[in-house]
């Protein structure tokens, strides 16, 4: 890192992206070490798939740099259009056919419930004790539908406010609210069962 | 079933909102079952999805995205401010050159001996005038260019200090 990139790393993302827009690659890899990780994870989370998260995360910020020019500060901070392109890019992705997933139906959910007795009233880690629990958190995670597991995804793991959510996604936050309970609701179950 | 206070609950959870609100949203807790219940269950699952860590990506991913970029990268285009100084400089400069040029020309023609026997010709008086109107338009011209230049570059700095 020379001189003039260690200066900038003080830089804001505001000032960043004003060097980004004249065409200034240091700015925009300092940019990437400051969001890369967590867009990274967002798409992760999202994906499951490391290589379509690599790919998509370049994608991403391969659209920052093209579309620098229609960064507005005033509309918004730097953090919420940057998550704003990930999460378009990443819908765009998985609605393509050739990954075939296959979204959570609460019915049945409800339907296992029934099956499984007394294992309900015993804790989720117990019941997850022999099995292995960061792959099954992912499976449960990657089997909610698209919208609840963005805003589990976003409140979650990025740390971000509902109101922040509503802007990127633009979406009501009463209705993002109403998301991440019926979220919670299918990921205990989802989570109760392991059985994927 | 679950209370109506749900939403209010997640601002207490994820801190949102103001303390106003959460002090009373922590007193309806101690009194409603259904709410601890539900809090129960938020702590429990957020807990449970913080088992999975943050991946990191590929060391060389950024190279990869600096090279989709640096293909095409357009050469810097200088920004114009409307009035060029140099090329009022070089029209200046091309104005006097012309007029030393035709001036040394005239001198050396009078001077030639077979000047004197066609000097009163009127093709050559009429050169001589157009010569001269010549001389007098570059001199003027001359004298305008270079004195506009240095309030031409100062209007020309000013607006590039406020582009």
């Amino acid at each position: 890192m020379d001189n003039a990139e260690r200066d900038m790393t003080k830089f804001s993302d505001e000032e960043l992206m004003v060097l980004v827009c004249e065409r200034n690659t240091k700015a925009l890899k300092i940019l990437y070490d400051r969001y890369g990780k967590g867009v990274y994870n967002f798409i992760l989370r999202y994906t499951n798939n490391r290589e379509i998260s690599e790919d998509l995360l370049q994608e991403t910020f391969t659209r920052v740099w093209f579309a620098s020019h229609t960064f507005n500060p005033v509309r918004g901070a730097f953090k919420s259009w940057l998550f704003t392109i990930g999460i378009n890019i990443t819908r765009n992705e998985m609605t393509k056919k050739r990954y075939g997933y296959h979204y959570v139906d609460l019915d049945e959910i409800s339907r296992d419930d029934e099956d499984r007795g007394k294992k309900e009233t015993e804790p989720m880690e117990n019941i997850l004790e022999h099995s292995d629990l960061k792959d099954t958190i992912s499976k449960a995670i990657e089997r909610l539908n698209p919208f609840l597991k963005e805003v589990v995804i976003l409140k979650h793991y990025q740390r971000l406010k509902f109101s922040e959510i509503a802007e990127m996604t633009n979406t009501p936050e009463g209705t993002l609210k109403a998301r991440f309970h019926n979220a919670l609701g299918q990921l205990k179950k989802l989570l109760e069962t392991a059985e994927f | 079933m679950y209370c109506e206070n749900k939403n209010h609950l997640l601002d207490l959870y994820f801190l949102e909102g103001n303390e106003h609100e959460h002090s009373e949203m922590r007193e309806h807790v101690a009194n409603c079952e259904s709410c601890r219940e539900y809090l129960g269950t938020l702590k429990e699952t957020m807990s449970m999805l913080d088992k999975l860590e943050d991946k990191e990506p590929s060391p060389g991913l950024f190279d990869n995205i600096l090279a989709e970029v640096s293909v095409s990268i357009p050469k810097p285009v200088k920004q114009k401010t409307g009035i060029q100084v140099i090329p009022i400089l070089q029209i200046a400069f091309g104005e006097i050159f012309l007029f030393s040029l035709i001036y040394f020309l005239k001198i050396q023609i009078t001077l030639m001996p077979a000047f004197k026997a066609v000097q009163n010709h009127w093709f050559v008086q009429s050169l001589g005038s157009v010569g001269i109107a010549v001389l007098i338009v570059l001199t003027a011209g001359t004298f305008i260019t270079l004195s506009i230049a240095p309030v031409l570059l100062f209007e020309s700095k000013e607006r590039k200090s406020f582009s």
